[in-house]
Order: C-alpha cells, then structure tokens, then sequence
C-alpha cells in the first residue's frame, strides 16, 4: 500500500518553491546591482510565489496549466504597490525610470516604492517561469543551459558572476540533472502522474540540495588560483620525512668520519679525497657575521708519526672557558672587545648528514641542547637536528688582536670574576681557581712534546733568519715565529689526495723530517699535524683541530658541503685562551679576515677602558636602589572578560562534545532497535534472554561456573526476596535444548520480564547508564515493532 | 555507472586544473562542486541505509523441492528522504522466487512501500539461505552505490521431492527392469489379516485392511521376506563446493526416493543401503521398506542421510558382500556419481554370479567408459531443473 509524507498540493507548492529560491537568488546575486533590488526585500520575493502556490493549491488547480491564478495573485500584490503610486502616476513613472538607470531620482521618497515595484516584477518572472517548469520540462534544461552558459562567460571574464550567484547557479543545474537522471532511470515505482512523481522525488531530496547549496555558498572564493598550500605543506612533509629516514637510516647521508678529507676516524695522513653534493649543513646567523666560522667536531691530542690518537671533542664547560679567557684577556688590558672580538649567533641545522659530534666555534660560550636527534642515547644527529650556539669571533691577524696576544699575563682574579659576571647570564661562572685548574689541564693534554730533529731545526733556524734578514728589526718573540712557521708552511704544496707515506715513518720526528723536508706537499692534515708539533716543541700548547671551514662572512644563511671539511691546529695562549692559525695552502684568506678598528665606540661588546671604575659605581647605585625599592606590586589579574570568554568557549566546546555523544548513542540505539526488530522470533527470543541474563548479573546474581541453568533457575527462586527472572532462564533452556517453535506467548514473557528486571535493577543499582540505555532501547524497539504492525497490518 | 563515474572524474580533474590556473568563483565553485558530489552522495546513501527497512518470511521453513512455499518481503521507506534506487539480490543458486527476478531496482518516496506476496521454490534439498541475499544502494545521481547485506537471512530446511512413477519409468532401462515379473522370490502375494493388539509394531498395520473393517488391523509374521529390490547409493561428497555437490546430492536421494516409491507401490519391498561414517568406520546403514504404508518413515530417514566423506569403495564391498550372504534379491541398484577401479570390479563380479544388477550414473564425469561387464548403467543429470 502506498503511502504519501505530502498530498500532491504540498508537493507541487514545495517544488515551486525550490525552483523559486534557486532562481531567485541567482538572478539577485548575478544580476543585483542592475535589478537594484534591496536586500530586503529578497524575502519578498521569495514569499510571492509561495503565496501563489498555496493559493493555487488551495484551490486546488494545479499550477502552470492555469495562468490566471498566478496573474490574480500577483496582480493582488502588484495593486497593493500600484494604489500607493497612482496619485503621483506620471512623476512616479519618470522617477522610476530614472531610479533604475541609476540616476537620482526625482522623488527619492518613492524609492521604497521603486524597489517594491522591481520586487513585484523579478516575483512574477520567477513565478510565471516556476510555473511553467512545472508542467514543461523543456524550460528547465533552457534556464540550466542559460546558467552554464553565464558560467562559462563569467569564467572568461565577460560578465563576473559572485561567489553566491555561483553556488545558486550550480544547485540548480544539479536540481535538473537529478530530474533528467531520473527520467532515464528504468526502476520499479508507482507512478500515476509522471511530473508530479519526479517534482515529489525532487522535493524529497531537497535536503540534499540544501547542503549542497550551503556548502557551496559558505565554500572560500578567491581571486587568485588555488595555491594547494595545504598540499603542498603534506608533500614537503613526505618528502622531508623520507629524506629524514634516508640519511638517518640509508645511504644518503654521510657520517662525518667518513668525511673528514677522507680519513678515516683515526685520521691516518694517508687517503684522501673531495666531497660535493648535498649540504651537510645549514648555518643561519643573525645578523651578518664578521668572519668565517670554523666549526670544530673533534680535537686530537697525541700523535704517533702515522696516525693522531685520543680524539675528544670540545666540552661545553671548555669552550666556555675558552671564550670567558679570551674576553679576561681584553678586560685586563682595558680596551674595547669590538676591537678584538665581535659576538656571532647562529643556528645549525644538520642536513645529508649525520654524527654523533656537535660542530661549534671554538669559544662558543653558549649553546642550545640538540634537538631531532636520530638515537638520544647515542647522541647521534641527522636530519633535521639543529641547535643554536653564541661564540665569539677573532679579530684575527691585526695588530690590535696580536696585542692582546703579545701582552705579559698579570693575572687579576678581580678581573676574572668581573667578566664572569659579566658574561653570567650567558652560562656558567667559574672561579678563579678554576680556571687555573684548566690551563693546567690543557698544558698537560696538550703538550706532549716529541723530539725534534736537527735537521727541522736548522730549518727553523733558516726561517727566522729569513725573517730577520728581511726586517732586522723585527723582535722574534714566540707568536712570531708561530707566525712565520704558518707562513712557511704555507708556501708549500697542497696537494689531495697526497701520496702515501713511506713505513719508516713512524715517530713524529720522522714524520717532520719527511714532510717539512722532503715531500713539502700534502692535504690539510699534514700542515696542522706539522704545526701542531712545532708549536708544541717551542713551548705552546697544541691540537689538532677537525671539522668545517664554513665561508659565513657577510651571509646570513650558509649551506655547508662536504668539502668544506677542513683540519687545523690551535695553540692554547696563556690568559687568551686557543687561538687557531691556518697554515695549509690557499686557507690564509679562508682564515684570516680581520675587520676595521674604529675609533668611535664599538656596537659589540663591552669598552672595558675605565670599567672597573664604572662598575664599582654601578654596584653601589644597584645596592643603593635595592635597599631603597619598594616590594613589587603582584601583577595584574587577567582581564575578567578574557576569562569569560574563554569559560564560554569551554561551555560550547563540552556541549558539542555531549552533543555527539549524544547523538551517536541515539543513532546506535536505532541502530539496535531496527536490528532487533528484523531478527527471527527465535532470535529475538535470545537476544531478550541475554539482555535479562545480564540484567540479572547487574542485580547481583551470577551463574556458577558448573551450575546449570536448572540449578541457577531454582536458586533463583529460592532466594528469600525473590527476583525475576526464573522464567527466562526456563525460556532460555528450552530454548537452547528443546525442539519447537518459538511462540508469542513466549515472546511476550520474556519481554515482560525484561522490564521486571529493569525495574529490579533500577531499584538495587540505581539508573545507572546501562539501565537507562536499556529502558530507552526497549521503548526503541517498542516503536519500531508497533511502527512495522502498523504497516503491514493489512 | 563506469562510464558516468569516468565523467565525473574528468569533470573533476578539469575544475582541478581550472582552480590551479585561475581564480574566482566559477573555478572555485565548480572545484568544491565536484569534489562535493561524492561526500554528499556517501552522506546521502549512509542516511538511506538508516532509514529503510525490509522485512521477509517464509509461512514454513521447511521445504521440499519443487513444492512452493508463500513467501512474502516487504520493502518501505521509513525516513523522509526519496531513496532513489534499491536493488534487490536474492538467493538464486538453489531457490527461487515467482514472480521476482533475481534483481529488481526499486525507488521509494518517503512513506512508500512495496509488498510481494508470492511463492518460493527450492531447487534442492538442505539447508539453505532463502529470500534476500543483499541490497544494492544507488544515489540519485547514479554514480556510486553500496551494498548491504542483510544481517540475518531466512534459512530454510528442504526436503527431496519424490519423482512420479511415470518420471521414474521414462527411462528404458528402468521400466524393462521394473516390468519384469519375477518368476521367483516373491514376496507372497496373499496374507492374512488379524486384529491388531497392543504390542504389534506399527509397520504391521495393514491399513487398507483397516480402513475397510473400521478397525486397525495388522498382518501377521510369516518369517523374513525376502528383499525384491537392493538400493546401494553413495553418500561421498563430491566437492566443497555446494553448486557443484548440492545438485548431484540432491538428484541421488530423488532417484532412491523415485525408485524405493516406484516398487513399493508395485509391492516389491526395497532395501536401502549407505555407507555411513561411525566413530571413523565405514558401516553399511540399511533402511527395509516392505510396504507403501512405511514409506513416510523411510522418507523422513532418508532426508536427514547426511553427505560427508564416507569411502564409498569399502561399503559397496560390505553391501556385495551382505548381497551374497542372503541370496541375490530380485534385482540390485546402485546409485553412485563416481566409479572407481575396485567399484567396477565389486558390480562385475554381481554380475559374473547373477545378479541381476544396475548402475545409476549421476552427474559422473565424462571419463567413465560406459558400459561396462554387461552391467546395465543409466546416466543421469543432477540439474535438472525441478520447475
């Protein structure tokens, strides 16, 4: 038996009225500013052709065949209108020409009117047209044509349609080609009245269509195309995770061992090789650094003639240390630091790369954990590690820097602890002692001296006669002769990968004699290992430095490659702390880019000239303020509005949260009851005595393991204050072990009990939500089943 | 449904391009537009599957083949949106349904519904899964759909048909044999009638009797007659799968049922045997049929005889064995779907030492060379349509 939601007239007014609002408002939002329609009166417009549709339906003709009863229904509206204007007729006339051209109009009191009257006509159109594709599909596909039609010129910019009048245009056409599609769709249905059966197939989709539609006009609309930032930010996700794993995990990133001028970890002299490709790193600087950075991985301390042993890298505590001395060193000749050390703050972000070593500056006097580590136990960076480090860079190779380094080391722990102060919130402070306890250390790390042959002697001997030959008043101190031995050093050849180097050498020596006297060609390596030792043999403490020559002058971003891996010495200066010299072949520019002094106050770094007096004076205005300053005031509670705001967003958030909940128990629920409704009456026998099984549980009683059904039935009914539910474990068993068909007497006792039990239950637990999820259920079900008697009782 | 999901997808792929290259609102309309058509025919077909309802029933769940059942299923709309097509699949490999075809597509407006009462047939015996199998939903735009299979089916419990008299004696070989009189081991054409009291067995009712004198009436024991017909039939499985076992199966108990009616109906009393697995032996079960009047027991035995993997070769050697030991009977059948070597050779030597014997061949392979040692062989098919 068929069943109707709506008579015919509903439908076919609720038909007329969708195509209407569809019309409607496309024609208001693509063609508003020519109609001059007041936003307004857009319901208005809407409300004449349901006015004409339910008067039609009213009387009960259907629409389209009769047009009089639209004329008369508009025809009413229009003389509303009309009477208002008819004294003022002619005037009105011009005036509304005028208002429509666009031109002030002469009675501008009458504008309401006007847009009254252009209500009146978009109406009639709408309606004559909504009519007229009631009954003649033809005008549908004509206007969903027109509405392609206007897209593509809107697309090619002849006429702009807006975002609105799009969406509107677009559910439209969909309207229509839901009707063509159904017109062509061989099924099963009843049909009397063909049109009126697709306007009520239509109508009952129109939910659809509205969601449609307010997807579309809430949809975003830009000028410019879609840029697919969301996409493209997934991708480059993807993409960098995938490179993340493969140098991390694959071949595609170097470790740095590996690297380092193709040596090996022990960094044996021999091998060799470059190393291009993928950055390693990337160093970002705030602000444009003074000069290029040497990051250093690893230090080194003895050596053996082939091979350096004891590889260390750089504690954090030492570096520090480092940077603290040097900074002691230009606060106890009292001049200014810009003239000796500018302040660098960088990033480092490691790229095709991996290493268990952090690469910093030498006095690096401040730095950030690494963070995005491949292995946190093992420390090992990869991809994507990065941290951040503060260091200070040398004025190397002016004269104002090699004053610092030349000046006689009067220790002043008054001094020490000033610049420790000074420098605090960078780090950590040390004593005094402390760091007299480091230089120890590093004389004894750093100074094992090998012997050194006559023959590197007389070679020695030979450069500082050069040197004074030269310039006889030249004073060979011991930073100059440091100095002229990178000099000379650096006269030699650099040549990579070098040769390999013969089995008698096996002494530092040995090593000497061949390199300076005999090969004078090598890689880097072999210019710092000789450095190293010369250093060391006149009386300065030395080390081998590894890691990467950065060319970071004047860049504030810096991509560092493979073969920017470089090995230098550094020789620990008394009271300055390690100062590096560059004495491999073609490095001198790389190292040395010393920068302007200037008279005018520095913009880095402290004026140490004259501070001590100033600080003395500061230290006591400081104490003078503290013991004068009142306590501070707590600060102010937040804004009470903010505060409200933020408990309303809260409110809303937790009601939509329970709202959902909500809503997906309901729908769960239905989900039961409609299941339940369509099983089998065996089957919803069982399921009503394991729902009363369980309700039975929650009261507190529970089968025995061993007990049989019987038994936990008579147990039951035993108890002093009996419950129910004997007789669906009676149902249950006869069920379960007994032939027969399942009657609706027995249907019937199980459902009784089961809101028995719920009562039970309700009474012993209390309305716990399983009990009240249960009641609901069962009123649920009681629906569904009288809903389907209902249906199929004839 | 392809091809209108290809030009979607085209559609879609151009408003792709068109959005990347230039905006305003007809690219970014025309982009959401289409990307919106599949989320909202999903969302469309999720509310339809929560808003209809089918109910179906059989009037008796049990069946027998051939014989049509009512059936009735009623499909309604019960939610507010038009639900543009449901198809309908119903079991079609061993029933079907009159009046229905296989597939039918409906549409329902809100409210509507649509009730067939009509009648369904199973094809063959066992239980087996009746009346709907599944729905297929389609959006109104006809590009995507979903399935949904019903969570309980009708399982229904069929019977095999007993063929005719006259479908059994189509067959040449059958009425020969069947029309022969014998001129021996008869079953004793007279018998005396005497009142029943309390204690006979019901099989010695002799209820033509009873019904002429009003009163119940029972034959006497006059000793073990003697068997005129011997039915052997296989009880192997042939396959795991039931299109490919649950015809054969089905046409072997009708040929037994056929034939067992035929002779009693002729007054030949019939001795069914099978073999049957027990505690994983083969026994040879044996079901005696003297008279017409112990036919509806015999019928309900044979309809639960259960297929299973049962060595066919070892009782057919028991039954040719139980054969010689009693003396040959009037005439011996064997209904198999298969024959071995050794099967071949247990029927020639019935053969070679008198019996007078046949072989009904159902459903077996091509590769069977027919006949074979003078033993007469029928071949017939198990799929036979029971409409």
């Amino acid at each position: 038996m068929r069943q109707k939601l709506f008579s015919a007239e509903v439908v076919e007014v609720l038909f007329l009225w969708i195509i209407s609002l569809l019309c409607t408002f496309f024609c208001l939002f693509a063609f508003g500013r020519y109609l001059g329609i007041h936003e307004a009166d857009r319901v208005c417009v809407l409300i004449v052709p349901v006015v004409t549709a339910a008067l039609s339906a009213w009387w009960q003709r259907p629409l389209g065949q009769k047009g009089w009863t639209v004329m008369i229904a508009v025809f009413v509206v229009f003389a509303i209108h009309f009477v208002r204007g008819f004294a003022l007729m002619a005037e009105f006339w011009e005036g509304y020409v005028q208002w429509l051209s666009g031109m002030q109009a002469k009675t501008p009191e009458l504008s309401v009117v006007y847009r009254a009257f252009q209500t009146v006509w978009l109406s009639l159109g709408v309606t004559i047209l909504s009519g007229c594709m009631l009954r003649w599909r033809f005008y549908e596909w004509l206007l969903a044509a027109a509405a392609v039609i206007l897209l593509v010129l809107s697309y090619a910019e002849v006429y702009v349609l807006s975002g609105p009048a799009v969406a509107f245009a677009l559910t439209f056409i969909l309207f229509v080609y839901i009707g063509v599609c159904q017109r062509f769709w061989p099924k099963r249905k009843n049909v009397s009245d063909v049109l009126l059966r697709d306007q009520q197939y239509r109508v009952f989709l129109s939910l659809v269509l509205f969601l449609f539609l307010l997807i579309l006009v809430l949809a975003p609309v830009k000028e410019t195309p879609l840029e697919w930032t969301a996409l493209k930010k997934v991708i480059a996700r993807i993409e960098n995770a995938l490179t993340a794993w493969s140098v991390n995990y694959g071949s595609a990133g170097q470790s740095f061992e590996m690297q380092m001028s193709g040596l090996s970890s022990t960094v044996d002299v021999n091998g060799g090789g470059n190393q291009k490709g993928n950055p390693f790193m990337i160093i970002t600087c705030s602000g444009s650094p003074a000069t290029n950075l040497y990051l250093t991985g690893y230090v080194w301390q003895d050596f053996d003639g082939r091979q350096w042993q004891n590889r260390r890298t750089i504690l954090e505590s030492d570096a520090r240390m480092d940077a603290l001395e040097t900074i002691y060193a230009v606060a106890r000749k009292g001049g200014r630091e810009e003239d000796a050390l500018k302040y660098t703050v960088a990033n480092v972000r490691y790229q095709y790369f991996r290493s268990e070593s952090v690469f910093l500056p030498s006095k690096t006097y401040s730095q950030t954990t690494p963070v995005n580590l491949i292995d946190k136990d093992t420390q090992m960076l990869g991809y994507d590690s990065e941290y951040d480090f503060r260091c200070l860079q040398l004025n190397l190779n002016h004269p104002a820097f090699y004053a610092y380094l030349e000046q006689e080391i009067i220790d002043d722990s008054a001094v020490w602890d000033t610049v420790n102060y000074y420098q605090r919130k960078e780090g950590s402070i040390y004593s005094f002692d402390e760091l007299l306890a480091y230089r120890e250390r590093v004389r004894r790390e750093y100074m094992n001296v090998d012997s050194v042959s006559e023959a590197v002697r007389d070679w020695e001997n030979n450069i500082w006669q050069q040197a004074q030959a030269a310039d006889p008043t030249i004073e060979l101190t011991s930073l100059k002769k440091l100095v002229l031995l990178e000099q000379a050093l650096s006269q030699f050849t650099y040549v990579n990968p070098a040769g390999e180097i013969p089995e008698t050498v096996d002494s530092a020596e040995k090593f000497l004699d061949y390199f300076l006297l005999e090969q004078k060609e090598g890689y880097c390596t072999h210019f710092a290992t000789a450095f190293v030792l010369l250093a060391r043999d006149l009386g300065y403490p030395a080390r081998l430095c590894q890691g990467f020559s950065v060319p970071t002058k004047g860049q504030k971003e810096t991509l560092c490659y493979g073969s920017y891996a470089h090995a230098w010495p550094e020789v620990y200066f008394e009271g300055v702390g390690w100062i590096p010299f560059e004495p491999t072949p073609g490095y001198m520019e790389m190292r040395y880019t010393p920068w302007e002094v200037r008279d005018a106050s520095g913009t880095q770094g402290m004026d140490w000239s004259g501070y001590f007096e100033r600080l003395e004076e500061k230290k006591r205005q400081e104490e003078m303020e503290q013991q004068n300053s009142p306590a501070e005031e707590p600060t102010a509670t937040s804004d009470p509005r903010e505060i409200l705001a933020m408990l309303v967003r809260i409110a809303i958030g937790i009601t939509l949260v329970a709202v959902a909940v909500w809503l997906a128990v309901y729908f769960s629920m239905l989900q039961t009851a409609k299941k339940v409704c369509g099983l089998s009456p065996k089957q919803r026998l069982r399921w009503l005595c394991n729902r009363n099984l369980e309700l039975i549980s929650l009261i507190g009683f529970d089968r025995a393991e061993s007990e049989t059904l019987t038994e936990f039935g008579a147990r039951i009914q035993a108890l002093e204050e009996p419950i129910p539910g004997a007789l669906t474990i009676g149902l249950l068993e006869q069920l379960l072990y007994r032939e027969g068909e399942v009657t609706p007497d027995m249907l019937q006792t199980a459902d009784q009990e089961n809101a028995l039990l719920l009562d039970c239950a309700a009474a012993v637990r209390g309305r716990t939500i399983f009990v009240r999820w249960q009641r609901s259920l069962r009123k649920q079900i009681q629906i569904c089943t009288a809903r389907r008697n209902a249906q199929f009782s004839v | 449904m392809r091809s209108r999901k290809a030009i979607w997808l085209i559609l879609w792929l151009i408003s792709l391009v068109l959005v990347s290259i230039r905006g305003g609102a007809v690219s970014y309309g025309l982009f959401f537009f289409f990307t919106l058509i599949p989320v909202i025919s999903y969302l469309y077909l999720i509310a339809v599957m929560l808003q209809f309802g089918i109910y179906q029933d059989l009037e008796n769940r049990n069946m027998t083949v051939g014989e049509p059942q009512e059936y009735y299923f009623t499909l309604q709309n019960e939610g507010f949106l038009s639900i543009s097509s449901i198809r309908v699949e119903l079991f079609s490999n061993f029933s079907y349904v009159e009046e229905l075809p296989d597939d039918i597509t409906f549409e329902l407006l809100p409210g509507e519904s649509y009730t067939y009462h009509t009648r369904m047939i199973a094809k063959y015996r066992g239980t087996i899964r009746v009346g709907v199998r599944r729905l297929i939903l389609t959006d109104f735009l006809r590009l995507f759909s979903v399935k949904y299979k019903l969570p309980s089916t009708l399982e229904a419990i069929v019977s095999p048909r007993v063929p005719d008299a006259e479908e059994m004696f189509a067959e040449e070989e059958f009425s020969a044999s069947f029309r022969r009189e014998a001129s021996h081991k008869q079953n004793e054409p007279d018998m005396t009638v005497r009142d029943y009291v309390t204690g006979d067995s019901l099989r010695s009712i002799h209820w033509k009797a009873s019904a002429a004198s009003g009163k119940l009436m029972a034959k006497p024991r006059t000793g073990e007659t003697q068997t005129a017909v011997s039915v052997f039939f296989s009880t192997k499985r042939r396959s795991r799968h039931e299109k490919e076992y649950l015809p054969t199966e089905n046409k072997i108990l009708e040929t037994v049922l056929g034939m067992t009616q035929a002779c009693l109906l002729k007054g030949q009393s019939v001795r069914v045997c099978f073999p049957k697995l027990q505690t994983g032996n083969v026994v040879l079960k044996s079901l005696e049929t003297e008279c017409y009047a112990d036919f509806d027991c015999f019928y309900d035995e044979i309809s639960q005889v259960m297929f299973g993997d049962a060595d066919v070769s070892s009782a057919l050697t028991q039954w040719a064995d139980e054969m010689g030991q009693r003396g040959t009977a009037q005439k011996m059948i064997a209904v198999l779907h298969t024959l071995s070597e050794s099967e071949v050779g247990q029927l020639c030597f019935l053969n070679d030492i008198g019996c007078d014997i046949m072989v009904v061949l159902v459903d077996a392979p091509e590769e069977v060379q027919l006949p074979f040692g003078g033993v007469s062989v029928v071949r017939i098919r198990g799929e036979e349509d029971a409409r």
